[in-house]
């Protein structure tokens, strides 16, 4: 039974990291539409990491570094100059989506296959208990702590949190870098432990399904968890039907299935009207008069 | 008579800016990863030159690639001009050449009508597949940018299911599975104007201006525009926002799918796996570095065809495939190089 629940639930971590990064940088203002390319460059920088070292964890660690790279450029641009997020958000995809796979042949041999995983515990691997501590954090900060309050404020109010003495640049700059590197991380995961290798469709839109989960969550953690929850069992039973034969659909509409199911729940939750929580000041710069 | 064409002077400043900055950004960008990739400099840049504009066959091949992605951005900009944020691009693309292929081959209609029809159900399906993510939107708020993402996955699910299922054809005697379908007949193609570049290239042409005086000459842009800009001043002025914001949307996907009917009747005639080749994706950010003005698109198409082009005849030098990726990237960072030219000047006036 148990490891029923751990293999249907074996993406959690991927769609969960990358959702809680979206969600944190989201909360502070600013929007990472990148995380599929962040993703990608968080999978090779994964694996490199465990090419060189031989442990997983710096496997993933290499993987949220990239991400914070990419946090670093999203900053610089959108939050210090002012640019549009979405376009650079965009571009940020091509670039760390690009460089991914332009990097891969060149860093690491060609069939590159990890021969181990991350060790378990009552059937669950350690990054798993990793997300939910994480999600747990992130709650506790939200709701009880003085920053978690500056993070809010800088998403509904920056004006009014420059009053109050916040540096609204210096939030969002560390909710970025955070957000971002957790995507990397994401990505690192799903090289190192789910599939153990290399791919070029290796991301298959995970990525915008964590952006769909923000929405769906309605920018609360838990709202969050719970969506990475239900799209991670869609993901994950989708998957053990493909590998049984058990195939209801032809296989290419298997695939989709999550992505019809954020259609389908957004605008199922859009025509009943529900507060979608969305931050006011989400998608604008801020601008010290 | 006389057209003057309208675009405003600060944007082709900007465009001439952006243009001499992403010339610059290819050649760095060419010579680093030569030099990583241990490529001789002098050979790869010949390389990348003799395929794009150094030779007539060169540039017959670019300016096929540039014609799905002027339709697209065409498209695209519609969308953006309205405030939808439609990156279902590819999604619309893979509709159109679904709805061209299925015409042309299943209805058994004589030729010149199948062309018709198949140009009349690419536009009509196109558009009606992107016209639902844009009433979504508009009715009930639901986030464009991820319904038209989503949207893309679900339409090439149904592209790669038709060319492995249904639509499958196998030519007589032949070794090996390629998914595709059956040959397009002879008399439904575009002719050639000189091969490889069809006469698709003419009606993306076109369509240029056909958007251009939509835009900026008719009641129906004027109202677009203001819908994306102010959609309080459009209710104001007694603009229905749900209609023409969806309308919007509609002649946005409508313009994408004309873009995979291109690629079906005059480049690949048939369906088979990879034929949208990221056209979509490419074209969003084309609308966006051309300012959405239908007269700039045609030229950023050409440049991003051209680094296309380039790329992937370098990779017969052994360089990795995804340098078009990593290039493209750059390149559209670069394109915002005048804004922070202009940002950097303001700081100094500051201080």
């Amino acid at each position: 039974m148990i490891d029923v629940i751990s293999s249907v639930l074996s993406y959690f971590p991927v769609i969960g990291l990358a959702a809680l990064g979206g969600l944190i940088g989201q909360k502070a203002g600013v929007y990472n539409i990148a995380v599929e390319g962040i993703m990608m460059a968080g999978a090779v920088g994964g694996l490199y990491g465990y090419f060189i070292s031989g442990s997983l964890w710096i496997g993933l660690l290499v993987g949220f570094l990239w991400g914070v790279f990419f946090g670093v450029l999203l900053s610089l641009l959108t939050v210090n100059w002012r640019l549009n997020q979405i376009v650079i958000g965009f571009t940020l995809w091509f670039l760390a989506e690009g460089l991914g796979k332009f990097l891969f042949p060149i860093l690491l041999p060609g069939a590159f296959k990890i021969p181990e995983r991350f060790g378990y515990l009552f059937g669950f691997d350690h990054v798993f208990y990793l997300t939910i501590a994480l999600f747990v954090i992130t709650v506790i900060i939200f709701r009880w702590t003085k920053q978690g309050l500056a993070i809010h404020v800088a998403g509904e109010s920056p004006e009014v949190g420059d009053i109050a003495g916040i540096n609204i640049f210096r939030v969002r700059w560390i909710c970025n870098i955070i957000g971002a590197g957790l995507m990397g991380m994401a990505g690192a995961y799903l090289a190192d432990h789910v599939l153990q290798g290399f791919n070029y469709q290796m991301i298959a839109g995970y990525g915008w399904v964590a952006f769909a989960i923000v929405l769906f969550g309605r920018f609360s953690p838990i709202g969050v968890l719970l969506g990475s929850l239900f799209f991670s069992s869609l993901i994950g039973i989708q998957t053990r039907l493909q590998v049984a034969g058990v195939l209801f659909l032809p296989s290419e509409f298997m695939v989709v299935i999550p992505h019809i199911g954020v259609v389908a729940v957004l605008a199922i939750i859009g025509i009943l009207g529900k507060k979608s929580g969305i931050p006011s000041a989400l998608g604008v710069p801020y601008k010290r008069e | 008579m006389k057209v003057k064409l309208e675009v405003q002077r600060s944007h082709l400043v900007m465009g001439l800016l952006n243009v001499a900055a992403i010339i610059g950004a290819v050649i760095i960008v060419v010579a680093l990863s030569s030099v990583i990739s241990g490529v001789d400099l002098e050979k790869s840049f010949a390389t990348f030159f003799r395929y794009t504009v150094g030779s007539q066959s060169g540039i017959l091949y670019v300016l096929k690639r540039t014609t799905p992605l002027i339709l697209a951005s065409l498209g695209l900009a519609i969308a953006f001009k309205s405030g939808f944020w439609n990156i279902g691009a590819e999604g619309q693309i893979a509709i159109g050449a679904i709805a061209t292929t299925g015409t042309c081959l299943f209805l058994g209609l004589p030729d010149a009508v199948a062309v018709a029809a198949a140009f009349i159900l690419a536009f009509v399906f196109a558009g009606i597949y992107s016209g639902v993510s844009g009433f979504l939107k508009v009715k009930w708020d639901v986030n464009d940018i991820v319904v038209t993402m989503m949207m893309n996955f679900i339409a090439l699910a149904l592209f790669h299911y038709l060319i492995s299922g249904p639509w499958f054809w196998q030519q007589a005697g032949a070794v090996g599975l390629y998914s595709r379908t059956a040959p397009i007949p002879e008399g439904m193609r575009f002719p050639f104007i000189s091969p490889p570049l069809s006469s698709a290239f003419i009606m993306a042409i076109i369509f240029i201006f056909i958007v251009y005086f939509l835009l900026k000459k008719s009641v129906l842009g004027y109202q677009l525009r203001v819908v994306g800009d102010n959609p309080m001043t459009a209710l104001c002025q007694g603009i229905n926002v749900r209609r023409i914001f969806t309308l919007g949307a509609i002649l946005s996907g409508g313009l994408c799918g004309l873009a995979g009917m291109s690629l079906v009747l005059g480049e690949f005639f048939r369906m088979q796996a990879g034929i949208t080749g990221n056209y979509g994706f490419f074209a969003i950010p084309i609308a966006i570095f051309c300012r959405n003005e239908p007269v700039l698109i045609p030229f950023g198409s050409f440049l991003v065809a051209v680094i296309i082009e380039g790329t992937l005849s370098l990779t017969t030098l052994g360089m990795p495939s995804a340098l078009s990726e990593v290039l493209l990237g750059i390149l559209f960072l670069v394109v915002f190089f005048p804004e922070l030219v202009g940002w950097i000047k303001k700081r100094r006036k500051k201080e």
